[in-house]
């Protein structure tokens, strides 16, 4: 360490990991769910909480607490717009949670919610919102037992922030977690990828394009236990949100140290979203999904989870899109469409438009 | 869809590559000229599929990349100002100035906003009549006209609070510096296709004929790169040097004269800095003097600023086809696209960033390229 | 900068432009038609920057 990087821990405690070539500040990509997203949590918060919990970077941690064991996540939610086709923040709050504990194999129970308000935010608007996360609630069976409400200054929000956590449920027998990919096993995504993102793109200012595509937030936690009904050896569970597919894989990658090999040809795409990321210049595979699955599941087992999930009204499209291998751990590879292959990275930065 | 999925078909990819492979009989350098095309080879992994005896090098059609570095700090300094609202395409929020780059604005208060068109800033401009926006006009050939009309309608509507700082380059100025450099081992061109749509292709025949090289404008699918490297490998071959088209379903030998009309009434050829390479004569455009009204260089009198790129950095060398990305030192280490050391690791399309983008930084570091070879 | 093929489905006047609302795939979009003289409904054209360019040639194919 040099001298002024000492002086510096001196006085502040410790010094700001962060390497000074690094942003001083936070910017909009910290929050994109790709590589500074990784890098803000992994050099800042992370070693200042290291626990045997929160280390394994599940989308929940899990414990045990009177023989059950517990699932519990958090999220927080700063779409904008706050209405959208195909939804609005408070379902996607509910969902949100709901998925999170779903991708741990845990049946959810219970939610609280926070909101913060901005204050000139039309009240027909957040009643709006209230209706369609008691919907949510309602459709995901879990009950909202606690919450919070603050209000800011004009200005010093956007018309609406939520936070959701909950609490699940894991059935006996159930072992989801990402350190459980093993060579050979399958990997299944669960219906078209980058519907989600491409919604909300299609009605952000200045973007506007038409299109009947509406997000695909769902509730996922009847696809799972749907699929726990079938297979005991179902090994991950990872639904796709921000930073896209990439950065889910690479994360489970990295997790259980394997590679992975994904056939871009059976990713299911709709031609729709196709389209649209044409026209965005947007990367598919780095757009963020709601209400879709990735499922690693060991290689005997996978036939019968894909036609499970085909039989569920949000696994009808479905696809095997490759598998776990031995080699290159922490890398996920991908066949590309002409025969070629190549490393699919997480997402760096905001995906932004591509010029030329 | 239409247009897309033909030229990215697996089968066709297999037969142009055995051709390729029946037709190389020594080594060759070939160049592609534009970004876009380096992005599709890294992203499809053509490079891979062709002879080892054929190599490909990226060119300096990334005109992100080129931007110079006094450029980036002029539109730094009017997106600072609290009366602008400063509009960009995407690629150029990252571009590193002296002093950060737009992200880093944006995160203090500037108003900088995404656009997929320059046209569209004219309806912000409308929405927003107290402020004045500015739209980065960057960018090759094909960009022009895109540019060009947003000028255009501003004058023609009396849109009088939008201009444009203009930093527009020009691809064969580029191509007969490569050609000129003793460093140069280019000995065939994949043309700059998108270009061509606009200028076509007459201008390529001189160059051709001056530096005794085969030209071929080429598009941008998978199938389209290599059929245009098959018909630049069978020139060298057969040792021509003429300009040939693999891409007539939108280039033809002129080009789009209306729009080259719209672009010579807007703009004027002038001499044009670029990042990593330097000052290259006749290489820009400019507004011309009927439109200094939308000209944003000189409404906010942005004074020039003379700023070095980083001495470790090849990327002029790398914009010239001299080096690769992984030849240099800083590659995937100081130099990633969150802390990018100089021009082609900034934006997508350049060589640096599509290197590290498709993953070819974690292969250097894991022996991966075996993997991806096999 | 952004260059995709799209099919044009109506071709209108709007501010004293010549438009067009043509199709990506599923997807719609407004563009200017100004630089195309004689793009009509059922062609197809190349945009870059949200501009059409160049009428892309129906018989051609790889």
């Amino acid at each position: 360490m040099s001298s002024d990087a000492a002086g510096d821990a001196g006085l502040l405690g410790a010094a700001c990991p962060i390497p000074i070539t690094n942003y001083s500040e936070i910017v909009l990509a910290h929050g994109s769910g790709g590589k500074l997203s990784h890098q803000l949590m992994q050099k800042m918060v992370l070693p200042q909480f290291r626990n045997e919990l929160l280390d394994p970077l599940h989308d929940g941690a899990i414990f045990s607490l009177d023989g059950e064991r517990i699932a519990f996540s958090t999220d927080s939610y700063v779409v904008n717009p706050i209405f959208f086709p195909g939804g609005d923040i408070g379902k996607l709050a509910v969902h949100g949670t709901v998925n999170d504990l779903a991708m741990c194999g845990a049946r959810p129970l219970y939610l609280s919610v926070g909101f913060i308000l901005e204050e000139g935010t039309p009240m027909e608007e957040f009643w709006r919102i209230v209706q369609s996360m008691r919907e949510a609630a309602d459709l995901s069976g879990v009950k909202l037992v606690t919450g919070d409400t603050k209000v800011v200054d004009r200005g010093k929000a956007d018309k609406i922030f939520i936070n959701t956590s909950g609490i699940g449920v894991i059935p006996d027998g159930v072992d989801i977690n990402p350190t459980r990919a093993h060579p050979g096993d399958k990997i299944i995504m669960s219906g078209q990828m980058a519907v989600h993102g491409i919604a909300i793109m299609s009605v952000r200012e200045g973007l506007e394009f038409e299109t009947e595509i509406a997000s695909d937030t769902a509730p996922l936690s009847g696809l799972v236990e749907a699929i726990l009904n079938v297979s005991k050896d179902v090994h991950v569970l990872r639904d796709p949100t921000r930073g896209g597919i990439t950065s889910a894989l690479t994360e489970i990658a990295q997790a259980a140290k394997v590679g992975m090999l994904l056939n871009e040809a059976a990713i299911p795409i709709s031609e729709e979203v196709k389209g649209a990321c044409e026209i965005l210049g947007l990367d598919p595979l780095y757009v963020a999904n709601e209400g879709k699955l990735l499922a690693v599941v060991a290689a005997d087992d996978a036939a019968r989870v894909l036609d499970k999930m085909r039989q569920h009204p949000l696994g009808r499209a479905a696809a095997i899109i490759g598998e776990v291998t031995d080699g290159h751990p922490g890398f996920v590879m991908m066949k590309t469409r002409v025969g070629g292959t190549r490393v699919v990275d997480m997402l760096s930065g905001e995906q932004l438009p591509r010029i030329c | 869809m239409k247009y897309l999925d033909e030229y990215r078909s697996e089968e066709l990819a297999q037969k142009i590559v055995a051709e390729i492979h029946r037709t190389v009989t020594k080594p060759w350098v070939l160049m592609e000229v534009c970004g876009g095309q380096t992005h599709s080879i890294v992203k499809y992994g053509i490079d891979r599929l062709l002879p080892q005896s054929v190599e490909l090098v990226h060119g300096p059609g990334c005109p992100v990349c080129v931007t110079s570095l006094e450029m980036i700090d002029k539109a730094h300094a009017i997106a600072q100002r609290p009366d602008v609202i400063f509009c960009s395409f995407g690629d150029m929020l990252r571009v590193p100035g002296s002093h950060g780059d737009l992200l880093v604005l944006k995160s203090r208060g500037a108003d900088i906003r995404i656009v997929y068109s320059p046209v569209d800033c004219l309806k912000i401009a409308r929405a927003n009549p107290d402020k004045k926006v500015v739209f980065f006009a960057i960018g090759f050939e094909t960009t022009a006209p895109s540019n060009a009309m947003s000028v255009w309608q501003a004058k023609k509507q009396g849109v009088s609070n939008f201009s444009v700082l203009v930093s527009h380059v020009l691809v064969p100025p580029s191509i007969a510096s490569i050609l000129q450099s003793p460093l140069n081992r280019v000995q065939g061109f994949l043309g700059p296709g998108h270009v061509c749509v606009v200028m076509g292709y007459r201008e390529y025949e001189p160059l051709a004929e001056r530096f005794r090289v085969p030209i071929v404008i080429t598009g941008f699918e998978p199938i389209d790169i290599l059929q245009g490297t098959l018909m630049t490998l069978r020139q060298l071959e057969a040792g021509t040097h003429t300009v040939e088209n693999q891409y007539p379903r939108v280039v033809n030998r002129d080009g789009n004269k209306v729009a080259q009309d719209l672009v010579n009434s807007v703009f004027e050829v002038c001499d044009r800095k670029w990042r990593g390479v330097g000052s290259i004569p006749k290489s820009g455009y400019k507004l011309r003097y009927e439109f200094h009204e939308h000209d944003a260089e000189r409404i906010f009198d942005v004074r020039e600023i003379d700023t070095a790129e980083p001495a470790h950095c090849i990327s002029g060398l790398v914009l010239r086809g001299v080096k690769k990305p992984h030849d240099c030192a800083c590659f995937g280490k100081v130099c990633t696209p969150e802390t990018p050391q100089g021009a082609t690791m900034v934006s997508a399309e350049g060589a640096c960033a599509a290197y590290y983008a498709y993953g070819r930084h974690l292969e250097l570091q894991k022996g991966l390229a075996e993997v991806a070879h096999a | 900068m952004n260059l995709i093929y799209a099919k044009i489905v109506e071709v209108f006047i709007e501010e004293d432009m010549r438009m067009g609302r043509v199709q990506v795939g599923g997807a719609i979009k407004k563009v200017p038609l100004d630089l195309l003289t004689e793009a009509r409904p059922g062609d197809t054209v190349l945009l870059a920057d949200g501009v059409a360019i160049s009428k892309v040639r129906p018989d051609e194919s790889p």
